[in-house]
């Protein structure tokens, strides 16, 4: 699920922070600017893991605040294809299950087609079942959901968006649950 | 209009060890999750996806870190006591002491990879392996690809037997564990002083 990940910036240290050990107000800056952003292909940045190098320092005219050029490692959360993950079932409708983890990540989407087979939506409850040997089987909300990870997508970030449009995902998963041991936690244990 | 291949350059400059602050172009792409101003430029936009990485990142993928480790790097950070720390890492934080990494120490970890060694399993699989702590031989079959052929039911009995030795279950089993024990304690003195009396 977390992976390390290198990157190199150049950081602008505001003056107002200069009065703070340097690591701690570059730490301060890449807080800002990279936890809880997604970066594309590189996953949702959760952390700092820490900082390798910094070099410069230098202040360039004009401007009040040095800059640095920091060596750092960010822990993502990016699953890769094939993982096996736990969620929370959100909100269900007829394109399929939506998924979120913990609450740090809504964006999980298990479309209909990759659903346990034969599984049918219940229009009167709104929800899913899965018809297991004659058996239905309710996939109720707020339960845990064991699903694999198919892909992980970074669109673009679009242009023009409608008013009552979702907010925009910048990371989204998509998931099946076609397998033995994949669906609710409660149908296997 | 064609754009100059910027990874290309990149690679050139790395192998002549010549790289000055000038000749590294970087490209950052960063999108926020909400309503944030992005700064996107075009160049990002039109490369592909592995240029893209190499552009803004030294290195993709330095290491697959397990839940546990995640989780001690939060608590060292202040996650648990929830100051010194953003909004979001106290969210990831809060998601993963349920996890069953959240009874695990890097000591039985630890134990577990020398444990499990001997199944020859990748590293992926030993990382879902201690992420998802499978009780049933259903969970192993999927996190381990192709375990028909690569793992015997014996085997996969093993393992199991090997997980539940060496990793904790998740906080929420021992608490119901706990719980009831107490009540089994509360009855047993109840019907003693029952009897007692």
């Amino acid at each position: 699920m977390f992976v390390l990940t290198v990157l190199q910036d150049t950081l602008r240290i505001p003056p107002h922070n200069l009065s703070l050990p340097l690591q701690d107000a570059l730490t301060r800056q890449i807080c800002s600017l990279y936890f809880d952003k997604v970066l594309k292909d590189l996953g949702l940045c959760v952390t700092l893991y820490d900082i390798k190098a910094v070099e410069g320092g230098f202040v360039f005219p004009g401007d009040g605040a040095p800059r640095f050029t920091v060596d750092f490692r960010l822990v993502m959360f990016r699953p890769f294809v094939g993982e096996v993950l736990i969620a929370k079932l959100k909100t269900c409708d007829k394109s399929g299950l939506y998924l979120s983890l913990g609450s740090f990540f809504d964006d999980i989407h298990i479309p209909e087609h990759l659903l346990q087979q034969p599984s049918t939506f219940d229009e009167d409850e709104k929800l899913w079942v899965w018809n297991y040997n004659g058996t239905p089987m309710y996939m109720d909300l707020d339960e845990d959901v064991r699903f694999r990870v198919v892909q992980v997508k970074y669109p673009p970030i679009p242009i023009e968006q409608e008013k009552n449009a979702k907010p925009f995902a910048p990371m989204q998963i998509t998931g099946d649950v076609n397998a033995d041991g994949l669906g609710l936690v409660a149908w296997w244990s | 209009m064609e754009f100059p291949d910027v990874g290309a350059q990149k690679e050139l400059a790395h192998r002549k060890n010549k790289i000055t602050r000038t000749t590294r172009t970087r490209v950052i792409a960063i999108i926020g999750t909400g309503e944030d101003k992005s700064q996107l430029s075009k160049r990002a936009l039109e490369q592909q996806q592995h240029e893209s990485v190499r552009n803004f990142g030294l290195e993709a993928n330095a290491g697959l870190l397990t839940n546990c480790e995640a989780l001690q790097l939060l608590q060292s950070r202040g996650a648990d006591k929830g100051f010194g720390v953003t909004a979001a890492e106290c969210k990831v934080y809060d998601y993963l002491v349920k996890t069953p990494a959240g009874s695990q120490t890097r000591e039985g970890l630890q134990e577990f990879f020398k444990g499990a060694e001997e199944y020859k399993l990748t590293k992926a699989e030993y990382l879902q392996a201690s992420n998802l702590r499978p009780s049933t031989a259903v969970e192993v079959h999927l996190i381990v690809e192709d375990c028909d052929e690569r793992l015997s039911s014996a085997l996969v009995d093993q393992f199991l037997g090997m997980i539940d030795e060496t990793l904790p279950p998740p906080p929420e089993l021992l608490e119901d564990a706990e719980a009831q024990k107490e009540e089994a304690v509360i009855k047993a003195d109840e019907e003693d002083g029952g009897s007692g009396q």
